[in-house]
């Protein structure tokens, strides 16, 4: 090897490691300059600089080597797969940046009421935020209420004339209930007033006890409500019937990505409904979100089936035209997969649900990182080298810290994914 | 009058700038908000020299805004896409560059970022993947098996693309 050598970069360890006092003249060998800080900013600027190459350069720099690899892969993804953002920009009480992003994690645990009765439960956004404030103290001085990134894979839109649109309805109804809805600090006081016992399996991080229970009578109606408000995801809510199956998959794969290009996602995913229930799939119906972008008021169809595949576009022959592309996906490049694609795309889709990985992978994950002296070293790299005065601040990098933590974990998710894709 | 701003770079050398060049940078602006302008600002990650260069690419784009960089790539030579001065402004050694990379990624200066790693992108556009192996000094890492499992899943993209 040369002197910069790469050493156990595997899909646990996706930074590079280099021994002190080599040369080494490579973007990637960055940590041998500032090894306190740099290593933890390899990945972003390597996807920055991957943002510029098309898909034939990716392919290409896949063969590099194993780190061009898997960032390679993750821009692939970003580049096939449709990614939303709800920023939780009208959650009143937010303050929070752009940069302030919270991840949804998604994960199954056992319920046990006071009748003995145990089941499944999808784990929700309160246990996630409180999770991720566990993994990373940078958070815990955030207000609760934060923007949160969602994806959608293998998500389609086209355009749809703006007469067609039910929004005006859909946004009054939206408005309407987030008018009524109280302080989100009022909901969670509630929801711990009315608390009971509740076992949590396959958990390893302390957690405040009084999250820990949950009153059987009130605990699916404030569980919801605390996780509606939270989380402005109107589109998981069970009333919408059916819908709710597919929600789960734009749930199931919500936390395999996390990225800057988020944000610049055109979609509300708050605005979301579904249109139309059959057989093949679900279609939902987004709005796309006033942005400095573009503050008109697009509406986007999206279609997806019920084992997580790709379909087809119900109109392609709507959206062939790149004018009827958001503006900011038409500029990027990113956010669309174009029609012509679709059917051979969709044939390398997941067969099935995305389930597996997520229970497996980011359970796991979460598991395996809640370790505070991991956090402590993770967090600690970076503040040895912020300037006095900093430590108590918010986050400076152009990158959030805990976006970069939670890359391994959406890195681990997506490899599983490439390297099983017909799971 | 602008107000002058005192940034101590790595070495713990002082250089004074005034403050709307400085505000292009995420950290500086947010230190002085919090701090003022008063307090001298330390910047432990960032070297003299690059410092200089950071600030010489702050003042021009007060003056010549510098557009968004079009992604993918439309050429290898930046110099098609973006002004000269900036081409002119990244054509510099490799660990000059990342060192500007490094410090503006710190600084969170979104368009020398960007400059900067477009810069580097078009060192590898276009290039064989022995190329860029050569050029960046990258050890092959991956084994035959794992080349090969990267070229079964990359088939599926290939035929897209065809």
């Amino acid at each position: 090897m040369n002197d910069g050598q790469m050493l156990g970069i595997g899909h646990e360890d996706l930074f590079m490691k280099f021994p002190p006092g080599k040369p080494f003249i490579a973007p990637w060998s960055i940590s041998q300059w500032h090894p306190n800080n740099m290593e933890i900013k390899i990945i972003p600027v390597l996807l920055i600089i991957f943002d510029y190459f098309d898909m034939e350069d990716l392919d290409k720099l896949s063969h590099v080597c194993k780190l061009f690899c898997n960032v390679a892969t993750m821009d692939c993804l970003y580049q096939k797969f449709e990614v939303m953002v709800d920023t939780g920009s009208d959650i009143s009480s937010s303050s929070s940046s752009n940069n302030d992003i919270t991840y949804h994690f998604i994960d199954e645990e056992k319920v046990q009421f006071k009748n003995g009765k145990i089941r499944s439960e999808r784990k929700t956004s309160i246990k996630i935020i409180e999770e991720l404030d566990t993994l990373n103290p940078a958070i815990n001085t955030r207000q609760p209420a934060k923007p949160r990134v969602s994806v959608i894979k293998g998500a389609v839109f086209q355009g749809i004339p703006e007469e067609e649109s039910e929004w005006g309805d859909i946004q009054s109804e939206a408005e309407e209930e987030h008018a009524k809805s109280k302080n989100i600090q009022d909901i969670l006081n509630e929801f711990r007033e009315g608390a009971e016992i509740r076992t949590i399996e396959k958990r390893q991080n302390n957690r405040p006890s009084e999250f820990a229970r949950l009153d059987s009578m009130n605990s699916k109606k404030i569980f919801k409500q605390c996780s509606d408000r939270l989380n402005h995801t109107h589109v998981f809510s069970e009333a919408m019937g059916d819908a709710y199956t597919d929600s789960q998959h734009i749930n199931d794969v919500m936390m395999t990505i996390g990225s800057r290009e988020l944000a610049c996602s055109p979609y509300n995913i708050d605005k979301v409904r579904m249109k139309q229930n059959h057989k093949e799939g679900s279609i939902y119906q987004f709005q796309k979100k006033e942005s400095s972008i573009s503050t008109t008021t697009d509406n986007y169809m999206h279609k997806t089936d019920r084992e997580g595949s790709i379909l087809s576009l119900r109109r392609p022959s709507s959206y062939a035209s790149s004018n009827k592309m958001p503006k900011v996906a038409r500029k990027r490049n990113t956010f669309i997969i174009r029609p012509d694609l679709l059917n051979k795309i969709s044939k390398l889709a997941p067969k099935k649900s995305v389930n597996s990985f997520r229970k497996e992978s980011t359970l796991q994950s979460i598991q395996e990182h809640p370790s505070e002296d991991k956090i402590g070293d993770f967090s600690g790299a970076s503040q040895n080298l912020k300037p006095k005065n900093f430590l108590k601040q918010k986050r400076y990098s152009v990158y959030p810290m805990d976006r970069n933590k939670l890359g391994q974990f959406n890195h681990l998710n997506l490899l599983q994914m490439i390297q099983n894709p017909r799971r | 009058m602008s107000t002058m701003v005192k940034l101590i770079s790595q070495e713990g050398e002082i250089i004074e700038v005034d403050q709307e060049t400085v505000m292009l940078s995420v950290l500086i602006k947010s230190m002085i908000d919090d701090s003022g302008t008063e307090e001298d600002i330390p910047l432990p990650n960032v070297s003299k020299s690059i410092l200089e260069k950071v600030l010489e690419f702050c003042k021009h784009i007060k003056e010549h805004p510098l557009q968004e960089i079009e992604k993918p790539l439309k050429s290898a030579n930046l110099r098609d896409i973006i002004p000269e001065w900036y081409d002119d402004f990244v054509d510099v050694e490799q660990e000059t560059l990342f060192e500007v990379i490094l410090a503006a990624n710190y600084l969170d200066i979104k368009p020398l970022l960007e400059l900067a790693c477009a810069k580097v992108a078009t060192m590898v556009k276009g290039k064989s993947v022995l190329d860029v192996r050569k050029t960046f000094n990258i050890e092959n890492d991956l084994t035959p098996e794992e080349e090969a499992q990267i070229l079964e899943e990359n088939k599926w993209a290939e035929e897209a693309i065809q």
